[in-house]
């Protein structure tokens, strides 16, 4: 059947840069740990099992290099395995511990398969979980795009020297780890100005995502508003999300993943269960912590101690339901634009990527259950990724999008507030520094330590600028771990560029620093310089 | 003088950053010998903040703090027009002096309730009541 529509996926896949070698356990590594087995793992198994079915995927996945850079870390790998043995171990015990309780059984069997599953791909893919990723990609299942190098706020960096390095090491990092060039572009939350489209077209970016009111609210406003693609005045193509379709599977509150029969993300046995039993699995501090074993549904709206045990039966009964309410409304939403208003819509949805495992248990399964249905109800949607669109979309016209993102309130206040702005005068008078010293030593000849010290000074001044850590201060969640990362990164630049204007280059702290933040291997400090000086 | 900020940095510059269609963050930050200086009260201590068009270069809104509060937010008056920062001291004769001037940065346009409609919702995990 010809569809009269498309449906545009794009899952967001970002963690913020977190190594701690220094350590054997290290708290915030478990956000890691935590990705991979409930998120990267499930999804890469997911379009494996549709591909094997001969249903081709068709979304597109954005991989952030700092999340790239701990899928290839070994030190991180080796805590990974670690990590998810340990939880094996435990689960063998609640095996026992639930064998003659069938309701808590099947939930403890639900996570074994869940457990068996990391280890099993982890130890397929020698702990390289970007190879299926770029084989899936090669052989034309899925479209994989970047962002920028440390997910900063693009909008957020008063330097364009800044907003440039950000761009340019992410399209180098990409070509790194993927040995293709780059085409599209996820600017970290949807965060738009009028001054990145310069920077991503000098490093070779085609397109873009924008939140919705960049497009609708454009002047003039697009008749087609959010349902077709648009070209900025030089050229970058930019796709907007779609509010609707956004929502529903979003939102905690009116989405699917507030459904009753879900998994409750905050009961977990960490809190729950006797605490000599769970403490060899806990953290050296031995505080309660959640331990990812979550044998409860959301029930309602009731305490936390009064939610009912999770059914995994009565949980995907309630996926096929959502899977097939997506599919109707967006059916719905085709039909309405496609006889309203004469087109033949694109509708593209962006979820963070971790929303579908971790947060939502079941998403998934959902995202599963979507594609199949689209095939076996011969639905006429298909899903395309942007390059496809694109090579077969009409010439797109011209649109100069407003300054937006898709945070709270439209703009920028997540990350700008009374929580975290603290941070400003730091993170922009190092960049400063950094810019001054690149244009300083861009053109002479530098021993292989001093330029060693630049090329680490530009990675901390990238970890500084990332967008995490205001997030964090702003949620109250890890805040101060997030603002010690600021102020560690800043000083660390700092030091590094005083140490080389000064010419006494500390190796021991160099090089301690090059084994803990080691991402960007060939990243060149120049990417600071000022433009208009080369 | 404000610990929170760590106003004394390197250099003396002044950043302008958007924050949506009302409200501007302005920080600054100054170098060594320029906080000596108003320490030793060679300077009022307070500045003045001024915020321009970037297109005519009329001022569009003004305001006095204190040298080492480091920090302040500011209404842009006009959505959708860019504007730039400069501060000002007051030397003890009474001649007011040039000291920072920030980046431009465009003001962005109001949408209607666009997060809210849009369905942003990590923050919302985020916070569900534990």
């Amino acid at each position: 059947m010809s569809s009269k529509g498309s449906l545009l996926f794009l899952l967001h896949a970002h963690l913020p840069y977190v190594n701690h070698p220094e350590h054997a356990d290290f708290l915030e590594e478990n956000w890691f740990f935590e990705g991979v087995v409930e998120t990267y793992i499930p999804l890469i198994s997911v379009l494996d099992r549709l591909v094997r079915d001969g249903i081709r995927p068709g979304i597109a996945i954005s991989i952030s290099p700092t999340l790239g850079a701990m899928l290839e870390n070994e030190q991180l790998e080796k805590k990974l395995t670690r990590y998810i043995d340990s939880r094996l171990e435990l689960i063998e015990k609640e095996l026992l511990r639930t064998e003659n309780d069938p309701v808590l059984s099947k939930i403890v069997h639900l996570y074994a398969r869940l457990y068996e599953e990391a280890a099993g791909m982890i130890h397929k893919y020698s702990g390289d979980l970007i190879t299926p990723l770029k084989q899936l990609q090669h052989a034309g299942h899925i479209e994989i795009i970047t962002t920028s190098a440390t997910h900063a706020v693009l909008p957020l960096l008063a330097h364009p020297e800044a907003l440039r390095a950000q761009i340019a090491a992410a399209a180098d990092d990409y070509f790194d780890r993927f040995n293709t060039k780059a085409s599209g572009f996820w600017l970290p939350e949807c965060a738009y100005d009028p001054r990145v489209q310069t920077y991503l077209k000098l490093s070779g970016f085609e397109y873009i995502f924008t939140e919705s009111h960049a497009v609708n609210f454009a002047d003039p406003a697009p008749k087609t508003g959010v349902y077709a693609s648009y070209r900025t005045p030089n050229g970058i193509n930019i796709f907007a999300r779609d509010a609707d379709s956004s929502r529903e599977v979003w939102s905690a509150k009116f989405g699917y993943p507030g459904d009753p029969s879900y998994r409750e993300f905050y009961r977990d046995m960490g809190y729950d269960a006797d605490y000599d039993y769970i403490k060899p699995y806990l953290s050296a501090d031995g505080l309660r912590r959640s331990l990812g074993l979550k044998y409860h549904r959301i029930t309602g709206e009731v305490d936390l101690s009064k939610k009912l045990y999770y059914d995994p039966d009565e949980a995907m009964a309630a996926v096929e339901r959502h899977a097939a309410d997506f599919l109707d409304r967006r059916m719905r939403q085709v039909e309405e634009l496609h006889s309203g208003k004469g087109i033949r819509p694109v509708i593209v949805g962006c979820y963070d990527a971790e929303l579908f495992g971790h947060w939502w248990f079941e998403g998934p399964a959902f995202l599963e259950s979507v594609l199949r249905k689209i095939r076996a109800d011969r639905l006429p949607l298909q899903f395309v990724t942007p390059g496809e669109y694109l090579n077969s979309c009409h010439e797109p016209a011209g649109l100069n999008p407003q300054i937006s993102s898709w945070g709270e309130n439209g703009y920028f206040d997540p990350w700008v507030n009374e929580t975290n702005d603290a941070i400003y005068p730091k993170v922009l008078d190092v960049t400063d520094r950094m810019i001054e010293t690149a244009n300083r030593f861009r053109s002479q000849d530098l021993s292989s330590v001093t330029l060693r010290a630049l090329n680490q000074a530009a990675r901390e001044v990238l970890l500084a600028q990332s967008s995490d850590w205001p997030f964090l201060m702003y949620i109250g969640s890890h805040s101060q771990y997030a603002a010690a990362r600021v102020d560690g990164h800043a000083a660390n630049a700092a030091r590094l560029l005083s140490e080389v204007l000064e010419r006494r280059v500390d190796e021991k702290f160099l090089g301690d620093l090059e084994k803990k933040n080691n991402l960007f291997h060939r990243l060149d400090f120049r990417l600071f310089a000022s433009v208009s000086k080369f | 003088m404000s610990n929170e900020t760590n106003f004394i940095l390197s250099t003396d510059k002044a950043y302008l950053l958007p924050r949506n269609p009302s409200a501007f963050f302005i920080c600054w930050t100054w170098s060594r010998s320029r906080a000596e200086a108003f320490e030793a009260r060679e300077y009022e201590p307070e500045i003045l903040v001024r915020l321009s068009a970037c297109e005519d270069k009329a001022v569009s809104g003004e305001t006095s703090v204190r040298w080492d509060s480091g920090k302040l937010y500011m209404k842009p008056p006009a959505e959708g027009r860019a504007y730039s920062v400069s501060v000002y001291g007051r030397r003890k004769d009474g001649r007011q002096e040039k000291l920072l001037e920030s980046n431009a940065v465009a003001a962005p346009v109001s949408a209607p309730a666009p997060g809210t409609s849009s369905g942003y919702s990590s923050a919302e995990f985020f916070r569900k009541n534990l």
